[in-house]
């Protein structure tokens, strides 16, 4: 600070500063305890962690349990008597439902089925024209499919 | 600051080269400034100890980043700073005897020599300046309780000059309205 920002401190607060030096002359006869390096970092393991409290009591209970047997923290598996899931509901009615099963199916193939796929073949690059005006085309060959009655009468014959 | 900066930040240059005695010297010569740090500040003698090792290991973990030359209490006061905000905001000050105004007045009844230093109005300034707003609190601190100067009390808080100087002014502002009221 200045000797400017001084001189108006001193003057301004000089009542504060008085006080604040003597708290200082306190504070100038602290001394650190021993030696700080090298450092001893102090351990602490902290017990109350309220998740951990948690979970090492129900540690706590499921050990205890097993080991103790507790009657009433074990389930008994052999236990005798009717279930409280199977029996129904007072009062609900029953109707039984009979299922008619045909047992005479024929799967015997009726007819011989044939099946034809018209083929299509797009010519090769060779056919191409390149130097056509309208831009690249293919030169593809006039296609004539059978009609449906050529078909039958090939199939029959 | 009453230990030779010189000579400190030296040993901090060395100490950045892998000279671990040189740094053992650095600690040696700066732990009663940072334990005075430390209870200025509002720590208790419990945390201020602790506050002072963790201010070193966070300084030689820091040696890779010193740049030689510098100025190595400036740095130091950084990260003392640093851990002594990180301790307040973690526990509740309970006792920071010194500047805790009930062990303050104490004293004043410990013996006659005492009584006449009028320990009753110190324990008033001391408990005024921890109730100040941090940042005022801090600067008050560090320029009149610790007698540290502007630049390194900007240092420690990491802020500029101009505003220690006039958190400065509106803190002793403060303290006198609040030693008024009290009287």
């Amino acid at each position: 600070m200045s000797g400017q920002d001084d001189k108006e401190l001193q003057e301004g607060f000089r009542d504060v500063l008085d006080g604040l030096s003597r708290l200082a002359g306190r504070m100038r006869q602290e001394r650190y305890p021993g030696l700080a390096w090298p450092a001893r970092r102090q351990r602490r393991i902290r017990l109350l962690h309220w998740p951990v409290l948690a979970a090492a009591a129900a540690a706590a209970a499921v050990f205890l349990a097993v080991v103790l047997r507790l009657p009433h923290a074990i389930p008994k598996v052999d236990q005798v008597g009717p279930s409280p899931v199977a029996s129904a509901p007072a009062g609900t009615q029953e109707k039984e439902i009979t299922w008619s099963i045909p047992t005479e199916i024929d799967v015997s193939v009726a007819g011989q089925v044939s099946l034809e796929i018209p083929t299509l073949s797009i010519p090769s690059l060779g056919d191409a024209s390149l130097e056509d005006a309208n831009g690249f085309g293919w030169a593809i060959p006039a296609i004539s499919f059978p009609s449906l009655e050529e078909r039958s009468s090939n199939h029959d014959s | 600051m009453t230990l030779e900066r010189a000579r400190v930040s030296e040993w901090m240059d060395r100490a950045s080269s892998g000279d671990r005695e040189a740094f053992s010297s650095v600690a040696a010569a700066v732990q009663d400034e940072l334990y005075r740090f430390a209870l200025g500040h509002g720590l208790n003698r419990a945390d201020a100890p602790d506050a002072v090792q963790e201010s070193l290991l966070r300084a030689f973990r820091g040696l890779g980043g010193w740049k030689k030359g510098a100025d190595a209490p400036a740095w130091l006061y950084g990260i003392a700073m640093n851990v002594v905000r990180e301790f307040r905001r973690r526990r509740a000050r309970d006792d920071a005897l010194e500047l805790d105004p009930d062990a303050l007045r104490d004293r004043k009844t410990a013996s006659a020599s005492q009584a006449e230093d009028g320990a009753d109005d110190l324990a008033a300034l001391a408990g005024a300046v921890q109730r100040l707003p941090p940042r005022q609190r801090e600067v008050v601190t560090c320029r009149f309780l610790l007698e540290m100067n502007v630049r390194d009390t900007a240092a420690a808080m990491g802020c500029e000059e101009g505003t220690v100087k006039a958190a400065t002014f509106a803190a002793l502002g403060n303290l006198r309205e609040t030693l008024k009221d009290g009287q």
